[in-house]
């Protein structure tokens, strides 16, 4: 039995040993790097496009504005890469662009959901005290929002995660070669082996960013609320 | 000094404020009272330009409240909210030195200022000082939403149904600790709410609203034995002269010139009481012990014997207890009749049921009010 065990994980070892030491840890490295650049980009347009579209002087054009972003979820990842083909060429910049439309949507939602959340008691009593508009939304609306913005940020880089395998259809890199090579060569262990590293991938990312989150709020809050 | 000059507010087709002008005096609270939709929250958002007047001015110390930039106007105005409005992810400290720390104040100051708010307001510093407004209950939250907005001193207070969201008990021992405070600070405040009776005990000068006017603008006691028209004396309520025995105090309904007679003769001098024309009137009787007694002379004429009539005064009051409070021990004496504490070497005076019941009677006849609950 035990020799039986030892000799099932030198198989596996050798099937895929040579995939996790040699294949995977630059195509690892490129994913890692599509998925930071396309959610930072996504966060850097959404949070502020969230921030705007709350604000009294433009809120009835936020369901508009919402209406645009949410195209770019609507359209299946792959339509959406395909879109950008003849616009954008093919390679790493293309594949960021699609992604950052890709991920937009939870984001912005996100935002806009947690800002208007606040309490309005809460926002008038701000104001009644004398303080500035930007200080009730620095001081008051964004803090009180920003588990709800968080929310909308994890959702997005764990989508782009998933959706950045796809990539590698336009030369943009990343696990998705291992995988588009694998059904080419009717190899289920690179499939295998490139899909499983993308889902340890987003788990590992939205467990930092809850990480990070935890951190920011610190013991700001004994309970939660 | 507030002065409401001619202001009116409109959203869109509809008026939520017609034209009111008002004048509250500096130290005193103003109640504004009214049926829900009547425009007193409006009419106090206006004051500190929560909502901007759609006609009319407000003038603070007589200067228009217009010329101070809106944030500035509003950090002298101490702002007190329905349910409390706390920032919930600041500490306790934190909310009540929001307005000093907006003014600039640097931080040892606001520090020893939260620590004497929180006395103030009769919380333990040391205990709450560092919690969140989610683990303080909701009477303690109210007042810490008092203190903060006391927290920069402002000469101006806006309360809008600050004790609405707390049980009776709760909130009666807050309406009782602000009138203490109010007795010492002196603010100048406008105070909304729909309960008639917080609006009585609260209020220096109440003014009632009805669809988005002023019906009536009067002390307490003038509102309830002048109530303008029916909708005024509607809104006070069936239970008027009940109101009225909690506003007005001992000194103002007894009588001051009983006459005095010594137990020993009092036979002798009650006939003769009689005989000089007196009526309807208490007779204080002492005997040698300085302890008092006394009857009333319309009973002796048809009891006719005095010694069935006369009973101890046992209880005796301040000239600044309510009326409310005299009944109370009458009838818990079974005693129709209550000394009353002279000042200084005044004599004293004697506060009787009867008395009570004829003073009420006047203040409430030849008005509107006289037909409620018929």
């Amino acid at each position: 039995m035990a020799i039986t065990l030892a000799q099932f994980w030198d198989n596996l070892a050798q099937t895929y040993g040579p995939i996790f030491s040699e294949r995977i840890p630059p195509l690892l490295i490129q994913h890692i790097q599509l998925v930071l650049m396309a959610t930072g980009i996504a966060i850097v347009i959404g949070v502020p496009l969230g921030i705007i579209l709350t604000r009294p002087a433009l809120r009835k054009h936020s369901q508009k504005v919402l209406n645009v972003v949410n195209i770019g979820q609507a359209v299946p990842g792959l339509a959406l890469i395909a879109i950008f083909l003849p616009i954008l060429g093919i390679g790493y910049i293309p594949a960021v662009v699609a992604l950052v439309i890709y991920g937009l949507l939870p984001i912005v939602r996100n935002t806009i959901a947690g800002l208007d959340g606040v309490d309005d008691k809460i926002k008038e009593a701000a104001r009644g005290m004398g303080m500035y508009n930007n200080q009730v939304l620095w001081q008051i609306e964004f803090p009180l929002a920003f588990p709800i913005i968080m929310a909308g940020i994890k959702t997005s880089a764990v989508i782009t995660v998933g959706t950045a395998t796809l990539a590698a259809l336009i030369g943009g890199g990343g696990l998705g070669r291992l995988i588009f090579a694998g059904i080419s060569l009717f190899r289920p262990e690179f499939i295998l082996a490139g899909s499983g590293t993308a889902a340890v991938l987003a788990i590992i990312i939205e467990k930092g960013l809850s990480l990070f989150e935890k951190v920011v709020v610190k013991e700001r809050m004994p309970l939660d609320f | 000094m507030i002065r409401l000059d001619g202001v009116g507010k409109d959203f869109g087709d509809f008026t939520a404020v017609r034209e009111l002008s008002l004048e509250i005096p500096e130290g005193k609270t103003c109640v504004m009272v009214g049926p829900s939709g009547c425009g007193k929250t409006t009419t106090m958002r206006i004051v500190n330009r929560l909502i901007e007047p759609t006609r009319g001015t407000v003038y603070i110390d007589g200067e228009d409240y217009k010329k101070k930039k809106v944030e500035i106007l509003r950090r002298d105005i101490g702002y007190v909210i329905q349910e409390v409005g706390l920032f919930p992810h600041r500490t306790i400290a934190e909310n009540i030195s929001t307005t000093p720390k907006l003014a600039g104040w640097d931080d040892k100051k606001i520090k020893k200022r939260v620590d004497e708010l929180l006395d103030l307001v009769e919380l333990d510093p040391d205990e709450n000082r560092n919690k969140f407004p989610r683990q303080l209950s909701g009477g303690q939250r109210q007042r810490v939403g008092l203190a903060r907005a006391m927290a920069a001193d402002p000469p101006v207070m806006l309360m809008d149904e600050p004790f609405a969201a707390v049980d009776p008990i709760t909130r009666e021992n807050l309406q009782n600790m602000f009138l203490r405070l109010q007795r010492k600070m002196k603010k100048t405040i406008v105070f909304v709410t729909h309960d008639i009776n917080e609006a009585i005990k609260m209020g220096d000068q109440i003014a009632i609203l009805k669809q988005g006017e002023l019906v009536q603008a009067d002390t307490p006691e003038e509102l309830l034995a002048n109530p303008k028209n029916q909708f005024v004396a509607d809104f006070i309520g069936v239970d008027r002269a009940i109101k009225i025995l909690d506003l007005f105090s001992t000194d103002e309904v007894m009588w001051t010139e009983a006459p005095v007679i010594k137990k020993q003769s009092m036979q002798d001098e009650a006939r003769k009481l009689i005989e000089s024309g007196e009526k309807g009137i208490p007779v204080i009787v002492e005997d040698e012990q300085g302890k008092k007694f006394w009857f009333d002379l319309d009973e002796l004429e048809k009891e006719g014997s005095l010694e069935d009539i006369i009973r101890p005064l046992e209880i005796t009051l301040d000239p600044t207890n309510s009326i409310k409070l005299a009944m109370a021990r009458m009838l818990e004496h079974n005693n129709d009749a209550v000394l009353i504490k002279g000042e200084e070497d005044e004599e004293p005076g004697i506060l009787t049921l009867r008395g009570i019941r004829n003073y009420v009677y006047r203040i409430c006849e030849s008005s509107p009010g006289e037909k409620v609950g018929k």
